[in-house]
């Protein structure tokens, strides 16, 4: 996503966006876990 | 079934980490008991089984060069192995066998040294590299299927590199993400209810359906590669991506080069090269890939019927690809407007392999009924 985000928009936008992109999927990540704190993820093969 | 815990995700953080702060010389070495110390705690059968097959593997590569008989023996023995645990077998005092965790992939793995080791297609190596590499924890649960050559690259010339760290840190958040938040909070509980409830047992409900599980597939399995992939970047190795966007092939022989690429390639190499190259029939060689493929994920006869119908779809579109190539251009404005129709077309044969094919074994079971 950085890279993306450095490749369209000026280093510090991005940064910037990039930081706040991070900051998004860890806290629904937490939230997440702090609905289901059990196991998250099957596949079966 | 395999289940990855967050213990698992954290375990191999851990190793990251012991894999840049301890003396060079045992970094790899850790990793490796590091590997071992999560299989015994997370699959016990798997580390047994792995701890037959592995010194197995390890004292035939010295002796296999051009030994033919060797090499297939022991192929063949690891695959009826894999194979027994996936037909379930039962053995004297045991319950029936499952399959335990990562051996599918440890398999193909060794396959792979065994094959390629007939061949003198190895790089000269030590038995520590090769345990490094066959016990190298991020993709060994669920791949993707490593290879040695690029392994051992990135061994030798292995540094700590704050961009290379960043990258992987980026691509476990991404896996995770899509793991935790896109699949637990929108696709299980929103999506595949919502297309399983239309026109329920019609064709039509059955593809809405299948589009569902395709994409629930898709995200968990690729989520489950970005960990697998994100944790070997911060570890310093680049290993073979799984998925590139496949849901945009616009052929069926380019969708299954973008979907569960480590397997398509490693099939590609060491089922479909030898069966077209001693039998000469190219469409049989597909045939039997895609059939492999299909019994590796259920030894079933549906999921035989699912691997023909892949390698009937491969190798029309190969067929009309060679048949109409004079009229259809490569580049330009045409070729960009055929396009979307090649990804649809794709599309819908993908989705439709599910419904097709269970339609297909449920008939041939009522004529064999009728037939007995």
């Amino acid at each position: 996503m950085h890279a993306f985000l450095c490749r369209h928009l000026p280093r510090p936008a991005a940064n910037v966006l990039a930081l706040l992109w991070y900051a998004l999927l860890v806290a629904g990540i937490l939230l997440c876990w702090q609905r289901n704190p059990a196991g998250f993820v099957y596949l079966g093969l | 079934m395999i289940v990855l815990a967050q213990a698992a995700v954290f375990w191999t953080a851990a190793t990251v980490l012991l894999s840049w702060l301890l003396p060079r010389r045992l970094q790899m070495p850790a990793v490796a008991v590091s590997t071992c110390a999560f299989l015994a705690g997370m699959a016990p059968a798997a580390l047994a089984v792995l701890a037959v097959e592995i010194p197995l593997v390890l004292w035939a590569l010295p002796r296999i060069r051009r030994r033919g008989i060797l090499a297939a023996g022991l192929a063949g023995l690891l695959a009826a192995a894999l194979a027994g645990f996936k037909l379930g077998l039962r053995l004297p005092g045991m319950g029936a066998l499952v399959v335990p965790l990562g051996l599918s992939f440890m398999t193909f793995r060794l396959i792979h040294l065994l094959v390629d080791g007939y061949a003198g297609r190895l790089p000269s190596c030590g038995t520590g590299d090769l345990l490094s590499y066959l016990l190298f924890l991020p993709p060994l649960p669920v791949g993707p299927i490593h290879r040695l050559p690029e392994f051992l690259a990135d061994l030798r010339r292995r540094r700590f590199d704050g961009d290379m760290l960043g990258l992987g840190l980026e691509r476990i958040l991404h896996g995770y993400a899509k793991l935790v938040i896109l699949r637990n909070l929108f696709i299980l509980p929103v999506l595949v209810p919502a297309l399983s409830g239309w026109a329920r047992g019609t064709f039509r409900g059955d593809l809405l359906a299948a589009a569902g599980a395709w994409t629930d597939l898709y995200v968990c399995f690729s989520g489950i590669s970005d960990l697998a992939v994100g944790y070997a970047l911060a570890m310093g190795f680049r290993i073979q991506e799984n998925f590139r966007f496949p849901f945009l092939a616009v052929s069926i022989p380019d969708f299954w080069r973008r979907w569960h690429m480590s397997l398509t390639l490693w099939c590609r190499d060491y089922v479909y090269a030898p069966v077209a190259a001693v039998t000469r029939r190219r469409f049989l060689g597909i045939a039997v890939a895609m059939v492999v493929i299909g019994l590796w994920h259920e030894v079933s006869l549906r999921y035989l019927l699912w691997g023909l119908y892949h390698a009937a779809g491969i190798a029309a579109s190969h067929w009309l690809a060679e048949r109409f190539r004079p009229w259809l251009p490569a580049q330009g404005r045409l070729a960009r407007l055929l396009a979307p129709v090649g990804t649809l077309a794709t599309l819908l044969f993908v989705l439709a392999s599910i419904p097709v094919t269970s339609r297909l074994d449920a008939a041939l079971r009522v004529l064999a009924r009728h037939l007995a």
